[in-house]
């Protein structure tokens, strides 16, 4: 039998796990720009990046008097290629729940996943539990053994502004970027 | 069965509480992000809700008028109060005073007691019994606790008289105490002269005297008259202890006030030995408090006590009266609700609604005076 919990831990779960798996996904990107855009990479201590792996190419470049010159241009390898970045712009969560109605004594008490209890002017207030339920459907009754819901929950997510971070990585590529 | 507003605030209270375990995961990611040179330059992921929708059906069971106990209602309530503690603590004195200028039991302090003071005290002793014994939604409750509290709360503003048939420790317009021979009616017959300080030792010479008067050990030695105090002093000389006792103005100018002495002393001795026999106590019921004395045990006399309770009990169903009043002017429509999912499908098609409400992502931000975002 499934026990039910709080409508927070229900709908907290979902909005946590977005954010942890764009931290997976990150992750996988600090990986591919490491290995593919640094070398020596082992070698160096912790917090540099190591060496920038360049791509090193050369072109007859024609000068102001009209002569050509062979001339080398090494620019980062990230540079040229596509980061695989992925981020989760926004997400759309629905569920049915079929809620529980606790006894009066049993009202409010703690969350269940963590030991803080709520704030002191809602200690007293009443806490609703659920399980995830099946949608009622007019005019057909329920034949399985899943709870009927009454109510249902739609939560849009979008991604909150990006921090500076970012930013600055892109600005320490873009000054190393010169040419020889 | 709740209220539906405790209910709406409940969801609200765990979307809330949700929206924070997301961050919570942010705020844990960002230590993992600070420490790894690479991810240290991402975003850490974090997110806003954009738009929350939930619609949930509940059951209703009742529909009634609840009174809104809040600061408003308290105030008229304690204005209420502070009125019918007015006017109760001016009955109450009434009837004190009433029984202080008729029963000579009092008679030693009824030219200061009950003061005007003394009325002040117990108003607002009376108010602070009756603020605490005040229940919103029950003011029949709130009744009987008031009766409760006054019980217990108005004793300690009277003075107490312990008596036996024939004879009281009563106390003194300065807090002492004296013994006082009485008569078969409860009316002074003679004060002993001297004062206690405490209770336990005229109580001590009381029992005494008592014990005297029983065995017929008591005898009126002199009886001298004061012509300045008009008053007749005696001496009863009990073993070998002598009492000056004070006759009174009543018995001043009487011819022979030794041998009214005399016969007084004598028809206590007799009563007190008198073979007792049990009486049951409906027939002790039947009778007043004073009548059931006993002769020899010295008990506290409910003479106050009585007058006030019944001062209290006939005002007290106009305290639930007026309380009554102000918390039906002041109620509100509540509606009793069920969401258990199971309850709902067995209740009747007619009672069951849906409430739908949204938030947007601005109901999840701290905004500053021009509506923009703190963080």
């Amino acid at each position: 039998m499934i026990t039910p919990k709080y409508i927070s831990d229900l709908l907290g779960a979902p909005m946590a796990a977005v954010v942890q798996a764009e931290a997976i996904a990150a992750k996988a990107t600090a990986e591919f720009i490491q290995e593919v855009g640094f070398s020596n990479t082992d070698l160096n201590e912790d917090g540099d990046f190591g060496t920038v792996r360049n791509v090193t190419f050369s072109y007859n470049r024609i000068e102001a008097d009209g002569q050509a010159r062979m001339t080398n241009i090494s620019v980062p390898l990230l540079t040229v290629i596509p980061i695989p970045s992925l981020k989760v712009a926004e997400a759309e969560i629905e569920f049915d729940l079929a809620l529980s109605q606790p006894n009066q004594s049993t009202e409010g008490g703690e969350s269940s996943s963590g030991s803080k209890k709520r704030l002191p002017f809602l200690s007293k207030s009443l806490r609703l539990k659920a399980i995830i339920g099946k949608k009622a459907q007019e005019g057909k009754s329920n034949t399985t053994n899943s709870a009927t819901a009454n109510m249902n929950v739609k939560i849009r997510l979008q991604q909150a502004e990006p921090t500076i971070g970012m930013v600055q990585l892109l600005n320490i590529l873009d000054s190393a970027n010169k040419e020889e | 069965m709740s209220q539906l507003n405790s209910i709406i605030a409940s969801v609200l209270s765990d979307i809330n509480e949700a929206k924070a375990k997301a961050d919570l995961t942010s705020s844990e990611l960002a230590k993992t992000y600070a420490a790894d040179k690479v991810l240290r330059y991402f975003p850490v992921p974090r997110i806003n809700i954009e738009n929350l929708e939930v619609e949930i059906k509940y059951a209703v069971n009742s529909v009634e008028e609840k009174p809104v106990d809040n600061a408003s209602t308290r105030k008229k309530i304690n204005d209420f109060i502070q009125v019918f503690s007015d006017e109760t603590s001016v009955a109450v004195k009434k009837a004190v005073e009433n029984v202080t200028k008729n029963n000579e039991l009092f008679k030693e302090v009824s030219s200061v007691y009950p003061s005007k003071e003394w009325e002040a005290s117990l108003k607002e002793k009376m108010a602070d019994v009756l603020v605490k014994s005040f229940r919103p939604n029950n003011p029949s409750k709130t009744k009987d606790l008031a009766l409760s509290g006054l019980k217990t709360a108005i004793p300690d503003l009277l003075p107490v008289v312990k008596r036996s048939s024939s004879m009281a420790i009563v106390p003194t317009e300065k807090g002492d105490f004296q013994i006082m021979g009485i008569d078969d009616d409860g009316k002074s017959e003679f004060l002993i002269d001297k004062k206690y300080v405490s209770e336990v030792d005229a109580l001590k010479d009381a029992k005494a005297l008592t014990t005297s008067l029983k065995s017929k050990k008591v005898e009126v030695t002199s009886v001298k008259t004061d012509e300045i105090k008009k008053v007749d002093i005696g001496a009863l000389k009990a073993g070998n202890r002598t009492f000056n006792v004070l006759l009174g103005a009543k018995k001043f100018n009487d011819p022979k006030p030794k041998a009214s002495l005399e016969k007084a002393i004598g028809v206590k001795a007799e009563f007190l030995n008198q073979p007792r026999k049990e009486v049951p106590n409906w027939l002790k019921a039947s009778k007043p408090a004073s009548a059931n004395v006993d002769p020899e045990k010295f008990e506290e006399d409910l003479t106050l006590k009585i007058a006030t309770e019944k001062v209290i009990s006939e005002r007290l169903p106009l305290l639930e009266q007026g309380i009554n009043d102000i918390m039906s002017k002041n109620a509100i429509t509540v509606m009793n609700v069920n969401v258990d999912s199971e309850s709902i499908k067995n209740a009747q098609p007619e009672t069951v609604s849906t409430i739908k409400f949204s938030l947007s992502a601005q109901d999840f931000t701290l905004l500053d005076d021009d509506q923009e975002p703190i963080l």
